[in-house]
């Protein structure tokens, strides 16, 4: 993993390119660089200071470029700029480059001195300016544009000093999916994790489109250059070995079968049994938005659970439920049993009013997710088995909001509650997913963003790491944002960078982050003081049908895979 | 209704007041130099030129020196008292060729400069590459010294000025009169910012008032016992706005005249057609529109390489007050 330098690299691995300015205030913790005449420094370069101070030690002030600017020495007119390009007036253009340091060696805060000379880094000094020699577990989340690697410390990413990854960015052009993707290739291929690989897990939530439908087929798209960018991280690239795909049953009684799009092949179905909607407590997740301030109808909820999961107790039979005396095989059965007195016997002194808005929200939410709680016979064994696979894909984005919902908060609750059980931080668990602000949101309480904000709060000890996305961070719970080590920023819409949550990014992270190309990110960690603005390589597995490799135009290796492995 | 200034006509001088006046008229000629309107035109058929067919050069290169006093000194032996200083000079060239305008190489000076004739046998330092070398002038008035340094800086300016001529088809504007000691280069002119000396007689002085920008007098030439003869004219650069004095935007010209007068009519035609495209706006330069912009910005970068004053009188002071200490008290 840890690449060693080419022979000829070493050479090639520091240039002077300039001396510290006094014309500017320059501190221990950050400085500017004037840039001598046929050199360049550009944005994102790392640069060294060396300087022997007067009692005989030598300094090193590593730092980030992460402004540069030209302009005319002296007390110029704007209008010099014409007269110097008509070729009336001489100028002299002044180079210079603004350097937050990012480490000092040793750890002496004197400010460098003026007129030293200053170097770009690259190869080791690289890693060594940005502290990556430090770390014991290290992951590559990318390359920098001059193609060093970016490493994450992976003891913040496992739970050993912290946990979760927060991406954020526009819709579209933030590639959040793809780099939350990258990252669990990173996790799951680099020898970071060790033993820990063999056996950790990752739940990915397929939000939107259908882009983690893929990610066991190879990328048609990769080429040599793709390839050369996985080289240079470390990492081998291809499509992820271990996947299970999930789609939602469909609608409709008899054999499950799975509510797919375009991809047919290899995608099982998932629902719940009524019994285990009743024995698990799952009611609450039928009401996706908010009961805050409805604790009466929270109430009502409460007590319902509580005589169904009794009922459940005494029923043994899976995958029915017996409640009042009356056989439910499905969700409909259900619903309309709470519609007459059963639900008045069950909740006694509740006001009718209370009981009617429990009901009407009850009947909605039956239209959208009903479907996925039976109780008849077909029904057994379809729940999802997240820890079969090293990659489980559970697809979502064809279900109603609250049928997303239900989906995700009974999974996670199941995950919380398993790992709980079993008192070990080991095996761990990376759950990716997208549109944080709607099941965490920052406003309002729901039964969904509880459970990610103890995943947020507890989830490191006990080896659950979210990697969560969202569009705008200043809208998600901002306890699940402020828990997450790594913080991970795409192209952001200008009046969303200005927010308070992008303060890490600094003035001109948050400028260069309204002009992040897709495949760039700025990253955040806790152990380098400036975020680093990085590239990641395009996803070696499929994102889209027409990706697959072997697919897309060709109509009959897509009715092969059709009947030959399903 | 009375008139604001009693009838008298007042008008503005363009330079800022800091600067003194661009037209500086002293007495009346009679410094024994001979002057010659018959060059180029009769004097009775004198009119404004207006080049049109003047080729530009490709390369001009203007040469252009400051200087400041760093500290004064007064110093005593036995009991004579003498003037002194240390001073400070650059002197460097900007070339402009078509769409560019570059700064060239530059000389910084540095000197110890005593009057009444006294000198230091050795050079002077103060700190690392703060070397004062050692200059006398015999003259004994508090501002010889700074006088000398002023010629001191004319002979560096005359090199520099004879560097950028030779060898080449290069156009010299060099700061001020040919004070040269030697002859010029046939293709450098002198250009004369503050107008101290007409050379005209006031015959002429319509004339000038009616001068367009741009346009230029006919060649007239000075004659000297002390000095090498020279060809001169005036230049309009930039048109009077109003309220101005009559004789605004005007510089004078001089060329040696050994180079004839088909020659020196040639490089009149050249400079009346270059330099009022180099005219800065009043709000840039505070001696608009004589100090050319290449001039000023080749100022502002000399300065630049003089250091910064405070620091450098403040390390002189800090060497003398230190010398004083260690003398024995007499």
């Amino acid at each position: 993993m840890n690449r060693r330098p080419d022979p000829g690299e070493v050479a090639a691995q520091t240039t002077p390119v300039g001396v510290v300015l006094g014309s500017m205030d320059a501190t221990p913790l950050e400085f500017w660089i004037g840039v001598a005449e046929g050199r360049a420094v550009q944005l994102d370069d790392l640069v060294v200071v060396e300087e022997r101070l007067p009692a005989g030690d030598t300094i090193r002030f590593y730092g980030l470029v992460d402004q540069v600017r030209k302009r005319y020495e002296g007390q110029p007119f704007d209008s010099d700029a014409f007269r110097a390009a008509e070729g009336s007036l001489p100028v002299q253009i002044s180079y210079a480059a603004h350097v937050q340091v990012t480490r000092l060696d040793p750890e002496i805060f004197v400010p460098p001195q003026p007129g030293t000379e200053a170097r770009v880094v690259r190869g080791e000094d690289f890693q060594r300016a940005l502290s990556f020699d430090r770390m014991h577990k290290r992951m590559p989340i990318g390359l920098t544009r001059t193609g060093e690697v970016i490493y994450a410390n992976l003891e913040f990413m496992d739970g050993t000093r912290g946990a979760h990854a927060s991406i954020s960015g526009a819709s579209g052009v933030a590639t959040k999916t793809s780099y939350a993707t990258f990252l669990l290739w990173s996790l799951f291929h680099s020898e970071a994790l060790g033993a820990d690989a063999t056996n950790a897990k990752a739940l990915v939530f397929n939000v939107k489109g259908e882009d983690l439908l893929f990610l066991d087929r190879p990328n048609r798209k990769l080429d040599a250059a793709m390839q050369q960018a996985y080289a240079r991280l470390g990492l081998k690239p291809g499509p992820f070995a271990s996947v299970g795909i999930w789609a939602p049953a469909k609608r409709g009684r008899g054999a499950v079968m799975p509510d797919t799009g375009s991809r047919q092949d290899g995608v099982q179905p998932y629902l719940w049994t009524l019994h285990e909607f009743a024995r698990e407590r799952l009611l609450r997740f039928c009401f996706a938005e908010s009961t805050e301030g409805r604790s009466q109808l929270g109430y009502v909820i409460h007590r319902v659970e509580r005589e169904l999961e009794q009922a459940a107790r005494t029923a043994q039979a899976d995958p029915a439920l017996v409640v009042d005396g009356q056989q439910l095989t499905t969700f409909e059965e259900l619903v309309d049993l709470l519609d007459g007195a059963t639900l008045d016997s069950m909740v006694r002194g509740a006001a009718p009013g209370t009981l009617d808005a429990f009901r009407r929200r009850l009947h909605a939410a039956a239209q959208r997710m009903g479907h996925l709680v039976r109780g008849d016979a077909d029904a057994t064994g379809k729940a999802v088995a997240w820890q079969d696979r090293q990659v489980t894909v559970v697809d979502i984005h064809a279900l109603h909001a609250t049928a997303q919902s239900f989906v995700v908060g009974v999974l996670l609750k199941k995950m919380m509650e398993e790992k709980e059980a079993k008192g070990t931080a080991r095996p761990l668990v990376f759950v990716v997913l997208d549109e944080l602000n709607k099941y965490a949101p920052r406003e309002g309480d729901s039964p969904i963003r509880d459970i990610l904000l103890d995943i947020a709060e507890r989830g490191r000890s006990l080896g659950i790491s979210l990697l969560g996305a969202q569009q705008t961070a200043s809208e998600v719970e901002r306890r699940v944002v402020a828990n997450a080590a790594l913080r991970v920023v795409g192209r952001l819409d200008g009046a969303e960078a200005e927010r308070a949550e992008y303060a890490f990014l600094g003035r001109v992270g948050r400028q260069r982050a309204m002009l992040l190309q897709p495949g760039t990110m700025i990253v955040a960690q806790p152990e380098i003081p400036v975020p680093v603005l990085l590239t990641f390589p395009f996803p070696a597995w499929a994102t889209r049908p027409d990706e697959v490799a072997g697919d897309g135009s060709d109509p009959f290796a897509r009715a092969r895979r059709a009947s030959g492995r399903g | 209704m009375g008139s604001l200034f009693c009838g008298a006509r007042l008008r503005l001088l363009a330079w800022d007041a800091e600067y003194g006046p661009e037209v500086a008229l002293d007495a009346p000629v009679g410094n024994g130099e001979e002057v010659d309107l018959a060059v180029e035109v009769e004097p009775a058929r004198w009119q404004p030129i207006q080049p049109h067919d003047a080729v530009r050069p490709a390369r001009v290169v203007f040469v252009d020196g400051v200087r400041r006093i760093d500290v004064r000194l007064l110093g005593t032996r036995g009991d004579a008292v003498f003037h002194g200083l240390f001073g400070s000079y650059a002197v460097g060239t900007v070339v402009l060729q078509p769409g560019s305008a570059r700064l060239g190489t530059h000389v910084v000076g540095r000197r110890v400069v005593l009057g009444a004739g006294e000198a230091l046998r050795e050079p002077v330092t103060i700190a690392p590459a703060l070397t004062y070398e050692p200059l006398s002038t015999p003259e004994r008035e508090p501002d010889a010294p700074l006088r000398a340094l002023q010629s001191d800086m004319r002979r560096v300016e005359e090199a520099v000025a004879r560097d950028a001529a030779a060898g080449g088809d290069a156009l010299v504007v060099a700061d001020g009169p040919l004070t040269f000691e030697g002859t010029p280069g046939e293709r450098v002119v002198g250009y004369v910012k503050r107008v101290h000396d007409l050379h005209l007689p006031h015959s002429c002085l319509p004339l000038l008032a009616a001068l367009p920008a741009g346009a230029r007098t006919p060649l007239f030439a000075l004659r000297h016992s002390k000095r090498f003869a020279r060809y001169s004219w005036f230049v309009r650069l930039a048109a009077p706005a109003p309220g101005a004095a009559s004789l605004y935007g005007l510089a004078r010209l001089e060329v040696v005249a050994s180079i004839g007068a088909e020659a020196a009519r040639a490089l009149a035609d050249q400079t009346a057609a270059l330099l009022p495209g180099l005219a800065p706006s009043p709000v840039r330069d505070p001696r608009s529109p004589q100090n050319l912009l290449p001039i000023g910005g080749l100022e502002a970068h000399l300065r630049t390489r003089l250091g910064d004053r405070r620091v450098v009188a403040a390390a002189i002071e800090r060497a003398v007050v230190k010398e004083a200490l260690h003398e024995p008290t007499s």
